[in-house]
C-alpha cells in the first residue's frame, strides 16, 4: 500500500506548486483552462506577496512569475496567470466534478506545511456542508459549504489540493478550524475558472 | 490522461465509507445541553445511549433522527460512574446498532468514530486502536470491562457516539471525558450491562458497606500463626453510623481479608465484589480481629446514587 500511495502522490506532484512568499507560505494547484495552464490558490496566500509579483516554484524547483487574474474574496480563492508560459514540468490536475463524497472515504493532501515541500498527509472525509460546532471560525464561513476532512494540515497547506484516493482534486485546502481541515469544493473552483469580464484586483 | 490508481486503496476507501453509512443508520443527535448537540446510539428497541456528561438537563431533551426529524426524548436514567445515560425515544423505523465484539479489537486495527449533530448527515473521524487492556474504573466506582484507547480525534459533539470497526459494527461508546490525548471507548459489553440496569431500575444498583478502609500488610508472625496464605487485608478506618457494616457488627480496627468467600486486599477488590448485584444479600466478612480470625455477617446495602 505504501508504494500505491507513493505512485498516486507522485502523479499529482507536477500539478502542485509552491506560492512564494505567501503570508505563511502556500501551495497552489495547476489547472487547465481551455488548454492554458493557470494556478488556483487561496486569496490569502496570493495577497501575502508584495505587489502583484508572485513567484511560483514547480515541484522541480523551476521558478515562474505569476500575476493575480481574479479572486473570489467570499471563498478565499485566487486565480494566477503564469509568465512565461510553463514548460513541461507542470501538468494540470483533474478536478472531480462528481457529487456524492461520502464521509469515511480516504483523502490525501499535498502541500508545504511549515516549509516542508510536497508533504503528503492522509485522512478521511469528515462531513460535507456547513460547519457545525462551537469553534466556527467566522459567521460567514459557517454559512458556506465546505469539504470537511479529518486530516492533518498546517500553515503551508493553504491553497493546495485535497484529493480523493485516485488523485482527483475534490477541494482547495483553505483553513483549519477546531482541528478539522476545511476545503473549498469544486463547484466554487469551477465558477472562478469560468468567470469572465474584468479581472478583479486583489 | 492515464493516472495511477490502486484497487486496494479504492476498496479500503469504499469500505470505510460503507462502515460510516452502516454505523450511522443507528445514531442520532442528542439535544440535551446548550449549543452543540452530542451523539447517541440506538442500543435497544427505543433506548438510546449517550454519555452522561453531555446530558446537562433532565427535561426538554430532543433528538434528531437520521432522516432529519426532531422528536422528543425522555431521560430513562444515568450512571455517572460509567459516564453513560439512557434516553427513551419513540424510534419508529430506526434500526438498533449492530454490536461487535470489543474483545476482538487489537492495537493497530482501523476504527472510525461517528457523530450526528443535526440534519446535515453523519460525521466521521478515523484512526487506529492504540491500547487494549483489562477492566478499569476511570470514573470512580463503576467498572469498565475493558480499556480501549485509540488515536483518533474526538471532535466536539462526538461524545456519546460509537466507535465502529471497518465493517461498521459498534465496538462501544466514545467518552469525551477522558479523551486527551487518546480517545477512550466504553466497550459494548459494559454499555449493554448498564443499559439493562437503567432500563429496569433507572439507575445502576451497586452494593454498599458503609465503611472506609485502607490496605495494610499483615505481619509475617501473625500470618503464620493464623495459617493465612494472603499477605494483606483492608483495615477498617471509619464506619458509617446505622450503615450496613455497623448493623453487621464490624468494628474500626478490624482487618477485612475476605468478602463472600473472595479474598480482598485492595479497595478495588471490594468494589468488584459489591458490583456483582449484592445489594440486599447477606454476605460473610472474614476478618482478623485482635489477632484472631473472625467472621461477621453483613446485610449489604445500596450505594447512594451518583457514586
Amino acid at each position: 500500500m505504501d508504494t500505491d500511495l507513493d505512485r498516486i502522490a507522485a502523479a499529482v506532484r507536477p500539478s502542485v506548486v509552491q506560492v512564494i512568499p505567501g503570508s505563511s507560505g502556500g501551495a497552489g494547484v495547476v489547472l487547465s483552462r481551455e488548454g492554458e495552464l493557470i494556478v488556483v490558490t487561496n486569496a490569502h496566500v496570493a495577497r501575502g506577496s508584495a505587489g502583484d509579483r508572485i513567484r511560483i516554484l514547480s515541484h522541480r524547483r523551476t521558478s515562474y512569475h505569476a500575476t493575480i487574474e481574479r479572486t473570489d474574496p467570499q471563498r478565499d480563492l485566487a486565480l494566477l496567470a503564469l509568465h512565461p508560459a510553463p514548460a513541461g514540468d507542470l501538468s494540470p490536475a483533474r478536478l472531480d466534478d462528481r457529487t456524492g463524497l461520502r464521509p469515511g472515504q480516504l483523502v490525501l493532501a499535498i502541500g508545504h506545511p511549515f516549509g516542508l515541500t510536497n508533504a503528503v498527509t492522509a485522512g478521511i472525509v469528515h462531513a460535507v456542508g456547513p460547519i457545525r460546532g462551537a469553534w466556527d471560525p467566522t459567521p460567514r464561513a459557517r454559512r458556506l459549504s465546505w469539504i470537511q476532512a479529518d486530516i492533518m494540515l498546517a500553515p503551508g497547506n493553504s491553497g493546495g489540493p485535497l484529493l480523493d484516493i485516485e488523485g482527483r482534486v475534490i477541494g482547495i485546502n483553505t483553513m483549519v478550524a477546531g482541528g478539522l481541515a476545511l476545503a473549498v469544493p469544486v463547484p466554487d473552483i469551477r465558477a472562478l475558472l469560468q468567470a469572465r469580464g474584468e479581472a478583479i484586483p486583489a | 490522461m492515464s493516472q495511477p490508481s490502486s484497487q486496494t486503496l479504492i476498496d479500503l476507501s469504499n469500505q470505510l465509507a460503507g462502515a460510516v453509512e452502516r454505523g450511522a443508520r443507528s445514531i442520532l443527535a442528542v439535544h440535551a445541553r446548550p449549543q452543540l448537540a452530542s451523539t447517541g446510539v440506538h442500543w435497544r428497541d427505543g433506548l438510546v445511549v449517550t454519555t452522561n456528561g453531555t446530558v446537562r438537563r433532565d427535561h426538554d431533551i430532543r433528538v434528531t433522527l437520521p432522516d432529519g426529524k426532531r422528536v422528543d426524548a425522555t431521560l430513562q436514567g444515568r450512571d455517572p460512574s460509567t459516564d453513560l445515560a439512557v434516553l427513551k425515544v419513540s424510534a419508529g423505523a430506526l434500526p438498533v446498532a449492530t454490536l461487535g465484539d470489543a474483545g476482538a479489537l487489537r492495537p493497530g486495527n482501523l476504527v472510525l468514530a461517528l457523530a450526528r449533530l443535526d440534519d446535515t448527515g453523519p460525521r466521521a473521524a478515523f484512526g487506529a486502536v492504540s491500547v487494549v487492556a483489562g477492566a478499569w474504573r476511570p470514573y470512580g466506582t463503576g467498572e469498565i470491562d475493558r480499556l480501549i484507547l485509540s488515536d483518533l480525534n474526538l471532535y466536539p459533539g462526538f461524545g456519546g457516539g460509537p466507535l465502529v470497526d471497518s465493517a461498521g459494527q459498534v465496538m462501544g461508546i466514545n467518552s469525551g471525558r477522558l479523551s486527551r490525548p487518546y480517545t477512550t471507548t466504553l466497550p459494548a459489553e459494559t454499555v449493554t450491562r448498564v443499559v439493562g440496569q437503567l432500563a429496569t431500575r433507572g439507575y445502576v444498583r451497586r452494593g454498599y458497606l458503609g465503611a472506609t478502609m485502607q490496605p495494610v500488610e499483615l505481619q509475617e508472625r501473625l500470618r503464620s500463626r493464623l495459617a493465612l496464605d494472603r499477605r494483606g487485608g483492608l483495615l477498617v478506618v471509619t464506619i458509617e453510623p446505622e450503615g450496613p457494616s455497623a448493623g453487621g457488627g464490624l468494628l474500626v480496627g478490624d482487618v477485612i481479608i475476605g468478602i463472600g468467600g473472595k479474598p480482598v486486599a485492595e479497595p478495588d477488590d471490594v468494589l468488584k465484589v459489591l458490583d456483582d448485584d449484592t445489594a440486599g444479600r447477606t454476605l460473610p466478612l472474614e476478618l482478623v480481629r485482635g489477632g484472631r480470625l473472625e467472621q461477621v455477617e453483613v446485610l449489604i446495602g445500596e450505594r447512594p446514587r451518583g457514586y
